[in-house]
Protein backbone atom coordinates (compact mmCIF):
# COMPACT_ATOMS: atom_id res chain seq x y z
CA UNK A 1 0.00 0.00 0.00
CA UNK A 2 1.04 3.55 -0.52
CA UNK A 3 1.11 6.29 2.01
CA UNK A 4 2.36 9.80 1.58
CA UNK A 5 6.09 10.26 1.81
CA UNK A 6 6.83 13.25 3.99
CA UNK A 7 10.27 14.66 3.53
CA UNK A 8 11.72 16.14 6.69
CA UNK A 9 12.90 19.63 5.89
CA UNK A 10 16.33 20.11 7.40
CA UNK A 11 15.90 23.87 7.17
CA UNK A 12 15.07 26.44 4.58
CA UNK A 13 17.30 26.33 1.57
CA UNK A 14 18.93 29.71 1.37
CA UNK A 15 18.09 31.77 -1.64
CA UNK A 16 20.81 31.06 -4.13
CA UNK A 17 22.93 34.12 -4.71
CA UNK A 18 25.48 33.46 -7.41
CA UNK A 19 28.85 34.93 -6.63
CA UNK A 20 31.33 35.33 -9.52
CA UNK A 21 33.43 32.46 -8.13
CA UNK A 22 30.45 30.13 -8.16
CA UNK A 23 29.56 31.11 -11.73
CA UNK A 24 33.12 30.66 -12.95
CA UNK A 25 33.65 27.28 -11.29
CA UNK A 26 30.22 25.94 -12.23
CA UNK A 27 31.04 26.79 -15.84
CA UNK A 28 34.42 25.07 -15.58
CA UNK A 29 32.73 22.01 -14.07
CA UNK A 30 30.17 21.98 -16.85
CA UNK A 31 32.87 22.36 -19.50
CA UNK A 32 34.84 19.49 -17.96
CA UNK A 33 31.82 17.19 -18.02
CA UNK A 34 30.91 18.19 -21.58
CA UNK A 35 34.53 17.68 -22.67
CA UNK A 36 34.49 14.18 -21.23
CA UNK A 37 31.16 13.33 -22.86
CA UNK A 38 31.99 14.78 -26.26
CA UNK A 39 35.67 13.74 -26.35
CA UNK A 40 35.64 11.77 -29.64
CA UNK A 41 33.96 14.65 -31.51
CA UNK A 42 36.00 17.57 -30.26
CA UNK A 43 39.56 16.27 -30.24
CA UNK A 44 41.67 17.71 -33.06
CA UNK A 45 43.76 14.53 -33.36
CA UNK A 46 43.62 10.83 -32.47
CA UNK A 47 44.81 10.65 -28.83
CA UNK A 48 46.56 7.32 -29.30
CA UNK A 49 48.15 7.75 -32.71
CA UNK A 50 51.11 10.03 -33.33
CA UNK A 51 53.64 10.61 -36.04
CA UNK A 52 57.25 10.30 -34.94
CA UNK A 53 58.17 13.28 -37.17
CA UNK A 54 56.12 15.37 -34.79
CA UNK A 55 57.58 14.07 -31.56
CA UNK A 56 58.23 16.46 -28.65
CA UNK A 57 56.86 19.58 -30.32
CA UNK A 58 56.48 22.41 -27.77
CA UNK A 59 53.17 24.27 -27.25
CA UNK A 60 52.28 26.70 -30.03
CA UNK A 61 53.43 29.83 -28.17
CA UNK A 62 56.96 28.54 -27.88
CA UNK A 63 59.59 28.61 -30.57
CA UNK A 64 59.26 25.57 -32.83
CA UNK A 65 55.63 24.92 -31.83
CA UNK A 66 52.88 24.43 -34.37
CA UNK A 67 49.38 25.89 -34.03
CA UNK A 68 48.12 22.48 -35.13
CA UNK A 69 49.26 21.07 -31.77
CA UNK A 70 48.10 23.65 -29.22
CA UNK A 71 49.77 22.07 -26.20
CA UNK A 72 52.55 20.34 -28.17
CA UNK A 73 53.16 16.63 -28.60
CA UNK A 74 54.61 13.82 -26.49
CA UNK A 75 57.48 11.38 -27.05
CA UNK A 76 55.46 9.37 -29.56
CA UNK A 77 54.24 12.46 -31.39
CA UNK A 78 50.74 12.26 -29.96
CA UNK A 79 48.77 15.49 -29.52
CA UNK A 80 48.78 16.56 -25.85
CA UNK A 81 45.49 18.48 -26.09
CA UNK A 82 43.67 15.44 -27.49
CA UNK A 83 45.12 13.26 -24.75
CA UNK A 84 44.08 15.80 -22.11
CA UNK A 85 40.53 15.76 -23.49
CA UNK A 86 40.37 11.96 -23.48
CA UNK A 87 42.03 11.99 -20.05
CA UNK A 88 39.06 14.00 -18.76
CA UNK A 89 36.90 11.15 -19.99
CA UNK A 90 39.00 8.53 -18.16
CA UNK A 91 39.12 10.50 -14.91
CA UNK A 92 35.46 11.47 -14.86
CA UNK A 93 34.29 7.95 -15.72
CA UNK A 94 36.31 6.63 -12.78
CA UNK A 95 34.70 9.30 -10.58
CA UNK A 96 31.18 8.54 -11.81
CA UNK A 97 31.56 4.79 -11.39
CA UNK A 98 33.14 5.08 -7.94
CA UNK A 99 30.48 7.50 -6.70
CA UNK A 100 27.71 5.23 -8.01
CA UNK A 101 29.20 1.99 -6.69
CA UNK A 102 30.56 3.22 -3.35
CA UNK A 103 27.61 5.58 -2.83
CA UNK A 104 24.94 2.94 -3.45
CA UNK A 105 26.57 0.16 -1.45
CA UNK A 106 27.63 2.47 1.37
CA UNK A 107 24.27 4.23 1.67
CA UNK A 108 22.25 1.02 1.63
CA UNK A 109 24.47 -0.68 4.21
CA UNK A 110 24.42 2.45 6.37
CA UNK A 111 20.61 2.61 6.32
CA UNK A 112 20.34 -1.10 7.13
CA UNK A 113 22.83 -0.72 9.99
CA UNK A 114 21.06 2.32 11.39
CA UNK A 115 17.50 1.12 10.95
CA UNK A 116 17.74 -2.54 11.94
CA UNK A 117 20.46 -2.18 14.57
CA UNK A 118 21.59 -5.31 16.39
CA UNK A 119 24.05 -7.69 14.77
CA UNK A 120 23.74 -6.20 11.30
CA UNK A 121 24.75 -2.87 12.78
CA UNK A 122 27.73 -4.34 14.64
CA UNK A 123 29.03 -6.29 11.65
CA UNK A 124 28.61 -3.44 9.16
CA UNK A 125 30.21 -0.86 11.44
CA UNK A 126 33.16 -3.15 12.21
CA UNK A 127 33.69 -3.53 8.47
CA UNK A 128 33.56 0.27 8.15
CA UNK A 129 36.22 0.64 10.86
CA UNK A 130 38.35 -1.96 9.11
CA UNK A 131 38.19 -0.16 5.78
CA UNK A 132 39.07 3.15 7.43
CA UNK A 133 42.18 1.55 8.85
CA UNK A 134 43.49 0.24 5.52
CA UNK A 135 45.44 2.61 3.31
CA UNK A 136 44.14 2.42 -0.29
CA UNK A 137 47.58 2.75 -1.78
CA UNK A 138 48.82 -0.52 -0.27
CA UNK A 139 45.80 -2.43 -1.51
CA UNK A 140 46.28 -0.93 -4.95
CA UNK A 141 49.94 -1.93 -5.10
CA UNK A 142 49.08 -5.45 -4.00
CA UNK A 143 46.24 -5.95 -6.49
CA UNK A 144 48.14 -4.33 -9.35
CA UNK A 145 51.09 -6.62 -8.71
CA UNK A 146 48.85 -9.67 -8.93
CA UNK A 147 46.38 -8.89 -11.69
CA UNK A 148 48.29 -6.20 -13.52
CA UNK A 149 46.92 -2.67 -13.74
CA UNK A 150 43.42 -2.35 -15.17
CA UNK A 151 40.53 0.09 -15.24
CA UNK A 152 38.17 -2.31 -13.44
CA UNK A 153 40.59 -2.98 -10.61
CA UNK A 154 41.21 0.73 -10.21
CA UNK A 155 37.47 1.42 -9.86
CA UNK A 156 37.14 -1.52 -7.46
CA UNK A 157 40.00 -0.36 -5.20
CA UNK A 158 38.80 3.23 -4.94
CA UNK A 159 35.18 2.15 -4.38
CA UNK A 160 36.31 -0.34 -1.77
CA UNK A 161 38.07 2.35 0.24
CA UNK A 162 35.32 4.97 -0.07
CA UNK A 163 32.03 3.13 0.58
CA UNK A 164 32.68 3.26 4.33
CA UNK A 165 32.30 7.05 4.43
CA UNK A 166 28.82 6.84 2.91
CA UNK A 167 27.87 4.03 5.29
CA UNK A 168 28.90 6.05 8.33
CA UNK A 169 26.98 9.11 7.18
CA UNK A 170 23.83 7.20 6.09
CA UNK A 171 23.76 5.39 9.45
CA UNK A 172 24.05 8.62 11.43
CA UNK A 173 21.29 10.27 9.37
CA UNK A 174 19.06 7.22 9.70
CA UNK A 175 19.44 7.23 13.48
CA UNK A 176 18.33 10.87 13.50
CA UNK A 177 14.98 10.20 11.79
CA UNK A 178 14.35 6.65 12.98
CA UNK A 179 12.24 7.72 15.96
CA UNK A 180 10.11 10.28 14.10
CA UNK A 181 6.35 9.91 13.76
CA UNK A 182 6.09 9.23 10.07
CA UNK A 183 8.25 6.11 10.40
CA UNK A 184 6.01 4.85 13.19
CA UNK A 185 2.95 5.62 11.03
CA UNK A 186 4.40 3.68 8.12
CA UNK A 187 4.95 0.75 10.44
CA UNK A 188 1.36 0.89 11.69
CA UNK A 189 0.16 1.13 8.10
CA UNK A 190 1.83 -2.23 7.57
CA UNK A 191 4.81 -1.27 5.43
CA UNK A 192 7.53 -3.88 5.36
CA UNK A 193 10.97 -3.08 6.76
CA UNK A 194 12.49 -2.99 3.32
CA UNK A 195 9.84 -0.64 2.03
CA UNK A 196 10.25 1.69 5.01
CA UNK A 197 14.00 1.83 4.44
CA UNK A 198 13.74 2.39 0.70
CA UNK A 199 10.69 4.66 0.49
CA UNK A 200 10.76 6.53 3.78
CA UNK A 201 14.29 6.58 5.13
CA UNK A 202 16.30 6.84 1.92
CA UNK A 203 14.68 10.04 0.57
CA UNK A 204 15.38 11.74 3.88
CA UNK A 205 19.05 10.85 4.14
CA UNK A 206 19.95 11.49 0.53
CA UNK A 207 20.93 15.16 0.60
CA UNK A 208 23.99 14.89 2.90
CA UNK A 209 25.00 11.85 0.83
CA UNK A 210 24.93 13.96 -2.34
CA UNK A 211 27.07 16.62 -0.65
CA UNK A 212 29.55 13.97 0.44
CA UNK A 213 29.68 12.59 -3.10
CA UNK A 214 30.49 16.03 -4.54
CA UNK A 215 33.15 16.64 -1.91
CA UNK A 216 34.69 13.24 -2.64
CA UNK A 217 35.14 13.76 -6.38
CA UNK A 218 38.31 15.76 -5.74
CA UNK A 219 39.74 12.96 -3.61
CA UNK A 220 38.87 10.38 -6.26
CA UNK A 221 40.60 12.40 -8.98
CA UNK A 222 43.78 12.70 -6.88
CA UNK A 223 43.85 9.03 -5.86
CA UNK A 224 43.16 7.93 -9.44
CA UNK A 225 45.92 10.16 -10.79
CA UNK A 226 48.40 9.06 -8.09
CA UNK A 227 47.79 5.37 -8.77
CA UNK A 228 48.07 5.83 -12.53
CA UNK A 229 51.21 7.88 -11.96
CA UNK A 230 52.72 4.93 -10.09
CA UNK A 231 51.76 2.62 -12.96
CA UNK A 232 49.12 0.73 -10.97
CA UNK A 233 46.08 2.57 -12.31
CA UNK A 234 44.82 2.92 -15.85
CA UNK A 235 47.20 0.98 -18.13
CA UNK A 236 48.67 2.56 -21.28
CA UNK A 237 47.90 3.51 -24.01
CA UNK A 238 44.64 4.88 -22.56
CA UNK A 239 44.97 8.63 -22.16
CA UNK A 240 45.12 9.42 -18.46
CA UNK A 241 46.40 12.53 -16.69
CA UNK A 242 48.34 10.65 -14.03
CA UNK A 243 50.06 8.40 -16.57
CA UNK A 244 50.83 11.44 -18.76
CA UNK A 245 52.66 13.14 -15.88
CA UNK A 246 54.51 9.89 -15.23
CA UNK A 247 55.54 9.48 -18.87
CA UNK A 248 56.68 13.09 -19.08
CA UNK A 249 58.69 12.95 -15.88
CA UNK A 250 62.00 11.91 -17.41
CA UNK A 251 61.72 14.70 -20.01
CA UNK A 252 61.21 17.46 -17.46
CA UNK A 253 64.48 19.19 -18.41
CA UNK A 254 63.92 19.27 -22.17
CA UNK A 255 60.13 19.14 -22.51
CA UNK A 256 58.34 20.68 -19.50
CA UNK A 257 54.89 20.62 -21.15
CA UNK A 258 54.67 16.83 -21.02
CA UNK A 259 53.99 16.76 -17.31
CA UNK A 260 53.16 20.35 -16.33
CA UNK A 261 50.05 20.60 -18.54
CA UNK A 262 48.33 17.33 -17.46
CA UNK A 263 49.16 18.17 -13.84
CA UNK A 264 47.46 21.50 -14.30
CA UNK A 265 44.38 19.70 -15.63
CA UNK A 266 44.28 17.55 -12.48
CA UNK A 267 44.66 20.54 -10.17
CA UNK A 268 41.95 22.52 -11.98
CA UNK A 269 39.50 19.60 -11.86
CA UNK A 270 40.08 18.96 -8.17
CA UNK A 271 39.85 22.66 -7.32
CA UNK A 272 36.59 22.98 -9.26
CA UNK A 273 34.84 20.05 -7.60
CA UNK A 274 36.15 20.92 -4.13
CA UNK A 275 34.84 24.46 -4.45
CA UNK A 276 31.47 23.36 -5.81
CA UNK A 277 31.21 20.77 -3.03
CA UNK A 278 31.88 23.47 -0.44
CA UNK A 279 29.26 25.77 -1.94
CA UNK A 280 26.70 22.96 -2.06
CA UNK A 281 27.55 22.11 1.53
CA UNK A 282 26.94 25.70 2.63
CA UNK A 283 23.66 25.95 0.74
CA UNK A 284 22.07 22.59 1.50
CA UNK A 285 23.39 21.91 4.93
CA UNK A 286 22.53 24.82 7.17
CA UNK A 287 23.30 22.78 10.28
CA UNK A 288 26.99 22.77 9.60
CA UNK A 289 27.92 26.37 9.20
CA UNK A 290 31.41 26.69 7.94
CA UNK A 291 33.14 29.85 8.98
CA UNK B 1 40.18 3.83 30.41
CA UNK B 2 41.45 0.27 30.71
CA UNK B 3 38.37 -1.18 29.04
CA UNK B 4 38.68 1.28 26.19
CA UNK B 5 42.38 0.54 25.85
CA UNK B 6 41.71 -3.18 25.67
CA UNK B 7 38.91 -2.75 23.15
CA UNK B 8 41.06 -0.66 20.82
CA UNK B 9 44.03 -3.04 21.04
CA UNK B 10 41.82 -6.05 20.22
CA UNK B 11 40.36 -4.13 17.26
CA UNK B 12 43.83 -3.31 15.97
CA UNK B 13 44.92 -6.93 16.23
CA UNK B 14 41.82 -8.08 14.33
CA UNK B 15 42.53 -5.57 11.57
CA UNK B 16 46.09 -6.78 11.14
CA UNK B 17 44.93 -10.40 11.30
CA UNK B 18 42.31 -9.87 8.57
CA UNK B 19 44.80 -7.98 6.42
CA UNK B 20 47.27 -10.86 6.76
CA UNK B 21 44.60 -13.27 5.52
CA UNK B 22 43.83 -11.00 2.55
CA UNK B 23 47.53 -10.68 1.73
CA UNK B 24 48.04 -14.42 2.04
CA UNK B 25 45.08 -15.36 -0.16
CA UNK B 26 45.98 -12.77 -2.78
CA UNK B 27 49.49 -14.18 -2.76
CA UNK B 28 48.13 -17.63 -3.63
CA UNK B 29 46.07 -16.09 -6.43
CA UNK B 30 49.11 -14.46 -7.94
CA UNK B 31 50.15 -17.64 -9.67
CA UNK B 32 52.21 -20.64 -8.66
CA UNK B 33 55.06 -19.57 -6.35
CA UNK B 34 57.04 -22.59 -7.51
CA UNK B 35 57.00 -21.46 -11.13
CA UNK B 36 57.90 -17.97 -9.94
CA UNK B 37 60.90 -19.39 -8.10
CA UNK B 38 62.14 -21.97 -10.61
CA UNK B 39 61.11 -20.43 -13.89
CA UNK B 40 59.35 -22.24 -16.74
CA UNK B 41 62.22 -24.62 -17.53
CA UNK B 42 62.06 -26.70 -14.33
CA UNK B 43 61.43 -30.45 -14.57
CA UNK B 44 58.41 -32.16 -13.07
CA UNK B 45 60.47 -33.66 -10.22
CA UNK B 46 62.02 -30.35 -9.29
CA UNK B 47 58.57 -28.76 -9.15
CA UNK B 48 57.25 -31.53 -6.90
CA UNK B 49 60.28 -31.36 -4.64
CA UNK B 50 59.99 -27.61 -4.13
CA UNK B 51 56.22 -27.81 -3.71
CA UNK B 52 56.75 -30.26 -0.88
CA UNK B 53 59.63 -28.26 0.58
CA UNK B 54 57.55 -25.05 0.67
CA UNK B 55 54.58 -26.93 2.11
CA UNK B 56 52.38 -25.98 -0.83
CA UNK B 57 50.83 -29.46 -0.99
CA UNK B 58 49.10 -28.90 2.34
CA UNK B 59 45.58 -27.40 2.66
CA UNK B 60 45.26 -23.60 2.68
CA UNK B 61 44.50 -23.10 6.41
CA UNK B 62 47.66 -25.04 7.28
CA UNK B 63 49.67 -22.98 4.80
CA UNK B 64 48.23 -19.82 6.31
CA UNK B 65 49.19 -20.89 9.84
CA UNK B 66 52.75 -21.45 8.66
CA UNK B 67 52.76 -18.06 6.90
CA UNK B 68 51.47 -16.31 10.03
CA UNK B 69 53.83 -18.00 12.51
CA UNK B 70 56.77 -17.23 10.24
CA UNK B 71 55.67 -13.62 9.91
CA UNK B 72 55.35 -13.33 13.69
CA UNK B 73 58.86 -14.70 14.04
CA UNK B 74 60.02 -12.03 11.61
CA UNK B 75 60.43 -14.34 8.65
CA UNK B 76 58.69 -12.72 5.68
CA UNK B 77 60.35 -14.88 3.06
CA UNK B 78 63.00 -13.97 0.55
CA UNK B 79 63.01 -11.57 -2.36
CA UNK B 80 62.87 -13.41 -5.68
CA UNK B 81 64.90 -10.70 -7.41
CA UNK B 82 68.56 -9.74 -7.21
CA UNK B 83 70.51 -11.32 -4.38
CA UNK B 84 67.40 -13.05 -2.94
CA UNK B 85 67.88 -11.45 0.43
CA UNK B 86 65.42 -11.85 3.31
CA UNK B 87 62.49 -9.46 2.88
CA UNK B 88 62.58 -8.27 6.48
CA UNK B 89 66.25 -7.22 6.26
CA UNK B 90 65.52 -5.13 3.19
CA UNK B 91 62.51 -3.54 4.88
CA UNK B 92 64.45 -2.69 8.04
CA UNK B 93 67.16 -0.99 5.97
CA UNK B 94 64.58 1.31 4.41
CA UNK B 95 62.85 2.43 7.62
CA UNK B 96 65.20 5.28 8.65
CA UNK B 97 64.88 7.07 5.30
CA UNK B 98 61.05 6.95 5.31
CA UNK B 99 60.91 7.95 8.96
CA UNK B 100 63.20 10.93 8.38
CA UNK B 101 61.13 12.09 5.41
CA UNK B 102 57.78 11.71 7.17
CA UNK B 103 58.97 13.51 10.32
CA UNK B 104 60.52 16.36 8.33
CA UNK B 105 57.31 16.77 6.32
CA UNK B 106 55.15 16.77 9.46
CA UNK B 107 57.39 19.35 11.15
CA UNK B 108 57.21 21.63 8.12
CA UNK B 109 53.43 21.44 7.84
CA UNK B 110 52.95 21.99 11.57
CA UNK B 111 55.45 24.86 11.72
CA UNK B 112 53.74 26.66 8.83
CA UNK B 113 50.16 25.42 9.11
CA UNK B 114 49.43 26.13 12.78
CA UNK B 115 50.56 29.78 12.87
CA UNK B 116 48.66 30.52 9.64
CA UNK B 117 45.55 28.80 11.02
CA UNK B 118 45.74 30.67 14.35
CA UNK B 119 46.33 34.07 12.76
CA UNK B 120 43.50 33.46 10.27
CA UNK B 121 41.11 32.75 13.14
CA UNK B 122 42.22 35.68 15.29
CA UNK B 123 42.18 38.14 12.43
CA UNK B 124 39.13 36.76 10.71
CA UNK B 125 38.43 38.36 7.34
CA UNK B 126 41.87 39.98 7.11
CA UNK B 127 44.18 39.65 4.14
CA UNK B 128 46.10 36.86 5.88
CA UNK B 129 42.84 34.96 6.42
CA UNK B 130 41.79 35.28 2.78
CA UNK B 131 45.25 34.38 1.50
CA UNK B 132 45.39 31.44 3.90
CA UNK B 133 42.08 30.10 2.63
CA UNK B 134 43.04 30.48 -1.03
CA UNK B 135 46.37 28.85 -0.25
CA UNK B 136 44.68 25.93 1.55
CA UNK B 137 42.19 25.46 -1.28
CA UNK B 138 44.97 25.40 -3.88
CA UNK B 139 47.11 23.12 -1.73
CA UNK B 140 44.32 20.58 -1.46
CA UNK B 141 43.82 20.56 -5.20
CA UNK B 142 47.33 19.74 -6.32
CA UNK B 143 48.46 16.12 -6.36
CA UNK B 144 51.69 15.56 -4.38
CA UNK B 145 53.53 13.97 -7.26
CA UNK B 146 52.88 16.98 -9.45
CA UNK B 147 53.97 19.46 -6.76
CA UNK B 148 57.15 17.42 -6.41
CA UNK B 149 57.89 17.50 -10.12
CA UNK B 150 57.12 21.22 -10.45
CA UNK B 151 59.35 22.08 -7.48
CA UNK B 152 62.08 19.89 -8.91
CA UNK B 153 61.75 21.64 -12.27
CA UNK B 154 61.83 25.19 -10.86
CA UNK B 155 64.30 24.84 -8.02
CA UNK B 156 66.65 22.12 -9.19
CA UNK B 157 66.52 22.38 -12.97
CA UNK B 158 65.98 26.10 -13.59
CA UNK B 159 67.79 27.67 -10.65
CA UNK B 160 70.04 24.80 -9.65
CA UNK B 161 69.67 25.62 -5.96
CA UNK B 162 69.14 22.08 -4.75
CA UNK B 163 69.96 18.60 -6.05
CA UNK B 164 67.15 16.92 -8.03
CA UNK B 165 67.12 13.66 -6.11
CA UNK B 166 69.06 11.23 -3.96
CA UNK B 167 69.60 10.61 -0.28
CA UNK B 168 72.25 11.43 2.28
CA UNK B 169 72.55 15.19 2.71
CA UNK B 170 70.29 17.83 4.24
CA UNK B 171 69.99 19.57 0.87
CA UNK B 172 68.56 16.43 -0.65
CA UNK B 173 65.93 16.23 2.09
CA UNK B 174 64.43 19.68 1.50
CA UNK B 175 62.52 19.15 -1.75
CA UNK B 176 60.91 15.78 -0.95
CA UNK B 177 59.97 16.96 2.55
CA UNK B 178 58.41 20.19 1.28
CA UNK B 179 56.44 18.34 -1.44
CA UNK B 180 55.20 15.81 1.09
CA UNK B 181 54.22 18.48 3.63
CA UNK B 182 51.87 20.01 1.07
CA UNK B 183 49.46 17.11 1.56
CA UNK B 184 48.86 17.84 5.22
CA UNK B 185 49.44 21.59 5.23
CA UNK B 186 46.08 22.61 3.77
CA UNK B 187 44.19 20.37 6.17
CA UNK B 188 46.11 21.66 9.19
CA UNK B 189 45.44 25.31 8.27
CA UNK B 190 41.69 24.72 7.80
CA UNK B 191 41.30 22.67 10.93
CA UNK B 192 43.36 24.95 13.19
CA UNK B 193 41.35 27.91 11.97
CA UNK B 194 37.92 26.37 12.55
CA UNK B 195 38.77 24.88 15.91
CA UNK B 196 40.37 28.15 17.07
CA UNK B 197 37.17 29.99 16.06
CA UNK B 198 35.11 27.55 18.14
CA UNK B 199 37.36 27.96 21.14
CA UNK B 200 37.62 31.76 20.90
CA UNK B 201 33.86 32.15 21.32
CA UNK B 202 33.95 30.25 24.64
CA UNK B 203 33.13 31.80 28.00
CA UNK B 204 36.50 31.10 29.55
CA UNK B 205 38.21 33.14 26.86
CA UNK B 206 35.99 36.08 27.81
CA UNK B 207 36.94 35.49 31.43
CA UNK B 208 40.63 35.38 30.59
CA UNK B 209 40.27 38.71 28.79
CA UNK B 210 38.29 40.23 31.69
CA UNK B 211 41.01 39.08 34.06
CA UNK B 212 43.24 41.39 32.06
CA UNK B 213 45.58 38.83 30.57
CA UNK B 214 47.60 39.97 27.62
CA UNK B 215 46.11 39.15 24.24
CA UNK B 216 49.01 36.87 23.27
CA UNK B 217 48.59 34.92 26.50
CA UNK B 218 44.84 34.56 25.91
CA UNK B 219 45.39 33.32 22.37
CA UNK B 220 48.34 31.01 22.76
CA UNK B 221 47.94 29.70 26.28
CA UNK B 222 44.17 29.53 26.75
CA UNK B 223 42.69 29.29 23.29
CA UNK B 224 45.35 27.48 21.32
CA UNK B 225 46.01 24.67 23.76
CA UNK B 226 42.29 23.82 23.75
CA UNK B 227 42.00 23.98 19.99
CA UNK B 228 44.59 21.23 19.68
CA UNK B 229 42.17 18.42 20.54
CA UNK B 230 40.26 18.31 17.22
CA UNK B 231 43.61 18.54 15.48
CA UNK B 232 44.56 15.23 17.05
CA UNK B 233 41.69 13.35 15.38
CA UNK B 234 42.78 14.80 12.09
CA UNK B 235 46.18 13.10 12.50
CA UNK B 236 44.63 9.74 11.61
CA UNK B 237 43.29 11.04 8.30
CA UNK B 238 46.60 12.73 7.74
CA UNK B 239 48.40 9.45 8.09
CA UNK B 240 46.53 7.91 5.15
CA UNK B 241 47.48 10.84 2.96
CA UNK B 242 51.03 10.68 4.20
CA UNK B 243 51.24 6.98 3.34
CA UNK B 244 50.15 7.58 -0.26
CA UNK B 245 52.43 10.61 -0.40
CA UNK B 246 55.43 8.69 0.86
CA UNK B 247 55.12 6.11 -1.93
CA UNK B 248 54.70 8.77 -4.62
CA UNK B 249 57.28 11.27 -3.37
CA UNK B 250 59.94 8.64 -2.68
CA UNK B 251 59.47 7.31 -6.19
CA UNK B 252 59.96 10.75 -7.74
CA UNK B 253 62.97 11.81 -5.68
CA UNK B 254 64.72 8.41 -5.69
CA UNK B 255 64.44 8.42 -1.89
CA UNK B 256 65.45 4.97 -0.58
CA UNK B 257 62.50 4.43 1.79
CA UNK B 258 59.70 1.91 2.21
CA UNK B 259 57.47 3.55 -0.37
CA UNK B 260 60.10 3.28 -3.07
CA UNK B 261 60.78 -0.31 -2.02
CA UNK B 262 57.08 -1.12 -2.49
CA UNK B 263 57.04 0.55 -5.90
CA UNK B 264 60.23 -1.22 -6.99
CA UNK B 265 58.77 -4.54 -5.89
CA UNK B 266 55.61 -3.91 -7.92
CA UNK B 267 57.51 -2.93 -11.04
CA UNK B 268 59.79 -5.99 -10.84
CA UNK B 269 56.87 -8.24 -9.80
CA UNK B 270 58.79 -9.35 -6.73
CA UNK B 271 55.82 -10.87 -4.94
CA UNK B 272 57.27 -11.95 -1.58
CA UNK B 273 58.64 -8.43 -1.25
CA UNK B 274 55.29 -6.76 -2.00
CA UNK B 275 53.59 -9.05 0.49
CA UNK B 276 56.17 -8.23 3.13
CA UNK B 277 56.16 -4.47 2.58
CA UNK B 278 52.36 -4.23 2.50
CA UNK B 279 52.04 -6.31 5.66
CA UNK B 280 54.69 -4.25 7.40
CA UNK B 281 53.21 -0.91 6.33
CA UNK B 282 49.71 -1.99 7.37
CA UNK B 283 51.13 -2.91 10.74
CA UNK B 284 52.80 0.49 11.12
CA UNK B 285 49.65 2.25 9.97
CA UNK B 286 47.35 0.40 12.37
CA UNK B 287 49.80 0.89 15.23
CA UNK B 288 50.06 4.62 14.57
CA UNK B 289 46.27 4.94 14.42
CA UNK B 290 45.99 3.08 17.70
CA UNK B 291 48.46 5.44 19.37
CA UNK B 292 46.57 8.48 18.05
CA UNK B 293 43.26 7.11 19.36
CA UNK B 294 44.69 6.36 22.78
CA UNK B 295 46.28 9.80 22.93
CA UNK B 296 42.94 11.32 22.02
CA UNK B 297 41.15 9.34 24.71
CA UNK B 298 43.78 10.47 27.21
CA UNK B 299 43.34 14.13 26.31
CA UNK B 300 39.54 14.06 26.01
CA UNK B 301 37.84 11.99 28.73
CA UNK B 302 34.48 12.00 26.91
CA UNK B 303 35.81 9.44 24.39
CA UNK B 304 36.62 6.80 27.00
CA UNK B 305 33.05 6.31 28.12
CA UNK B 306 31.28 5.82 24.85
Amino acid sequence: MNIALPVVKSGKIKKVRLSPTVIIFSSIGLILILTALLAPWITPHDPNVGALDNRLLPPFWQEGGKTEFVFGTDTLGRDILSRIIFGARTTLSVCALVVIIAGTIGTLLGIVAGYTGGWADIIIMRAVDLVFSLPAILLALLLAAIFGPSFQILVFIISFTLWAGYARMARAETLKIKGLDFIALAKIAGCSRASIMMRHVLPNVISPIIILATLQIGTIVIVEASLSFLGVGVPPPTADWGSMVSEGRSYIVTAWWLCIIPGFAIALTVLTFNLLGDVLNDRLNPLIHRR
Amino acid sequence: MQRYLLKRIVQAIITIFLMSIIIFLLGRLSGDPVVLLLGDLATEEEVQLITKELGLDKPLPVQYTVFLTNALKGDLGESVRGARRPVLDMIVERIPASFLLAVAAMLISIAIGIPIGVISAVRRGSIIDTLGRVFAMLGQSMPAFWVGIVLMYIISVQFRWLPTSGYGSFKQLILPAVSLSGISLAGIVRLTRSSMLDVLSGEYIKLARIKGLSESKVIWKHAFSNSLIPLLTFLGTLLTGLMTGVVVIETIFAWPGLGRLAWEAVSTRDFPMIQGVVLFMTFMFVAANLIIDLLYAYVDPRIRYT
